[in-house]
């Protein structure tokens, strides 16, 4: 144990002795982390958010599609999807997107009929109150979204109804918070009357239906006898939704990470030509360290603890600035590209939730290779004999 | 008394680009006995430098045995070497093989630290030691930054950091100037007395025909002539 402190110890002296060459080395291999590890950050903040969107979502939601376009669905169908074996409930929910141009995104306008439905979102009123039964053009908001629009308990804000350009206005009772920092940045929850009024829902319809189960496991089944119902129904199963989140943020990480491949190229290229060559002083050192009786072991252990301490300092540093750039700055650009193409999301926290799997891929695909790259060549100088090694 | 470090029939070659092969040490037999200062004398080129790196186990023999304490070196594996080489020999090299990016008591405490030597340990032991020398002060410094003397003391510090029976040294003297070979002939001498077996390689008349040098070993050509 002494003699692997030591050894450690000598490698830490060396490493700040070239101070300014470890400095260098550390900025690339930073950078690179940094770069490789926002993407990573940005995709797991995001599938904290969808899962836990998800856990809270019904087993099985019904829109409706009329000539390829969506559709409000009609209640009547309400009446003979509850006759379906299995069902534990049907529930229609009345919401929608709407713009706000003040912020220049879409936020989510939720129809509830008390506080029990903010449920749906896996959010609790936690300033004020929710909208009461009967109660009319009063809301709740997301505390985040609040936030963005400088608004509190007791203010009205005027919102242009969509198409229109007659004016709402609407006093703020309530607001809610959530796990999910998505749905405070996105979501507002009106009672249904004054939702399905602003949004143009008709009385007889909804905008999809909230199916819980019996079974969750029986959820293609029921999909497919809805279906049989309702013959212009699009049913989505939780399960597929996860999967089609899943593979949405997997491919569009995936295709982040392969326009990085130029500066994974460089990287390797950097590595490859540590793993290759090896300096005329560097071996001459290794070399006397085995002349005065170095086994090649603590040769080995030297370079490998070099390496070592600089790459982890440069993956530490390079995690940080990326969780900077992600958490604090909120990743401007990358969250564009992660979090879709077309859909606006709003401006919202992207809350840590990275995991010790995405940590582990990081430092194997870039950190140890690092310290291996740097254990070939030490083993190679430290296999020759002193006398060998010493003249080169 | 007993040999300490001795080679037998050692004969050394290496391989040359273009298929020759050239022949430094030619089958010597030399012995090393402890309490002894003697020296091993040539022109350039004749294989001093290749006898004292086989007689230190930096490099093997060609053919013949080297037996460092007794022990055949060739048939140990390179961990047991380089622990023999660490415990047995203290090598003081032509260049004097400091690391240029080690601070001076760094350079003196290397071969502790295979050891297992604690810190605070080594350090009390590389100051010692330096001190010894007259080089406590320049602990931190880095040997670039030293007279040739000076580094050539370091070097000396660094071979006896384990007090080792055997002292070699190739061409010691090579950076000295009269006034600083007198000191460290009369140290050597010193050493050999207290029981250690120092063997120089040299071809500066100022070391091998010094009083205190009690056989000198003639080479030419790779072979013992005397």
């Amino acid at each position: 144990m002494t003699r692997t402190l030591a050894i450690v110890d000598l490698a830490i002296g060396a490493l700040l002795r070239h101070r300014s060459r470890t400095i260098a080395v550390g900025a690339v291999f930073a950078f690179v982390v940094a770069l490789f590890a926002s993407v990573l950050l940005v995709t797991a903040s995001l599938r904290h958010e969808y899962s836990f969107l998800l856990q809270n979502a019904p087993d099985v939601v019904v829109q409706r599609t009329h000539a390829g376009r969506p559709a409000d669905v009609p209640l009547a169908a309400i009446a003979d999807i509850r006759t379906i074996p299995g069902i534990r409930g049907v529930r229609p929910r009345v919401w929608g997107y709407f713009f706000l141009p003040a912020l220049e995104n879409n936020v989510t306008i939720y129809g509830i009929d008390g506080a029990d439905r903010l449920g749906d979102l896996g959010a609790a009123v936690e300033r004020g109150r929710a909208p009461r039964t009967g109660e009319r053009h009063v809301l709740v908001l997301g505390r985040a979204l609040a936030d963005l629009l400088h608004v509190g308990i007791g203010h009205e804000i005027g919102f242009e109804r969509p198409g229109g350009t007659r004016s709402v206005y609407f006093r703020v009772v309530g607001l809610f918070g959530s796990p999910s920092a998505l749905v405070t940045a996105d979501a507002m929850a009106m009672p249904t009357e004054d939702a399905r009024a602003f949004l143009g829902v008709p009385d007889d319809a909804a905008t999809d239906l909230a199916v819980d189960l019996s079974t969750p496991d029986e959820a293609d089944v029921v999909g497919r006898k809805i279906a049989e119902f309702l013959p212009e129904a699009r049913v989505i199963e939780r399960r597929l939704q996860a999967r089609t989140y899943e593979i949405g943020y997997g491919w569009r990480s995936g295709l982040l990470l392969l326009a990085l491949l130029p500066a994974a190229l460089a990287f390797a290229v950097l590595l490859w030509d540590r793993a290759t060559a090896l300096g005329d002083a560097q071996r001459r050192e290794i070399g006397i360290l085995k002349a005065v009786g170095w086994e090649t072991r603590d040769v080995l252990l030297l370079e490998i603890a070099k390496a070592a301490v600089l790459g982890l300092l440069a993956t530490t540093a390079g995690l940080a600035a990326a969780s900077v750039y992600v958490h604090v700055l909120g990743a401007p650009g990358l969250i564009r590209l992660l979090g879709g193409w077309s859909v606006l999301l709003p401006r919202f926290d992207l809350r840590p939730a990275l995991g010790a799997g995405d940590l582990a891929a990081l430092v194997g695909t870039i950190t140890l290779p690092y310290v291996l790259a740097a254990a070939v060549p030490a083993w190679r100088a430290a296999t020759l004999e002193p006398d060998e090694a010493i003249r080169g | 008394m007993a040999d300490t470090l001795r080679a037998v029939g050692a004969v050394k070659r290496y391989d040359l680009p273009g298929g020759a092969v050239m022949t430094a040490l030619g089958g010597v037999d030399l012995a090393v006995t402890p309490g002894t200062f003697e020296a091993v004398v040539g022109p350039s080129g004749s294989g001093k430098t290749t006898l004292l790196s086989i007689l230190g186990a930096l490099v093997l023999p060609t053919e013949g045995e080297v037996l460092l304490g007794g022990r055949p070196v060739s048939r140990l594996r390179d961990h047991h070497r380089a622990r023999l080489r660490r415990e047995t020999v203290g090598f003081v090299m032509q260049d004097l093989g400091l690391v240029d990016r080690m601070s001076v008591l760094e350079n003196v405490t290397l071969p502790m630290i295979p050891d297992g030597v604690a810190a605070a340990e080594r350090r009390r032991r590389g100051l010692s030691l330096l001190d010894s020398f007259g080089m406590e002060s320049r602990a931190r410094e880095t040997p670039a930054r030293l007279s040739g003397g000076e580094r050539q003391r370091v070097a000396l510090a660094r071979a006896l950091a384990l007090d080792p029976p055997v002292l070699l040294l190739d061409e010691p003297t090579a950076h000295l100037d009269a006034e600083r070979t007198v000191e460290l002939v009369g140290r050597l001498a010193s050493l050999a007395r207290a029981g250690k077996a120092v063997l120089c390689a040299t071809h500066d008349p100022r070391l091998f025909e010094a009083e205190a040098v009690g056989r000198v070993h003639r080479l030419a050509d790779g072979r013992m002539t005397g």
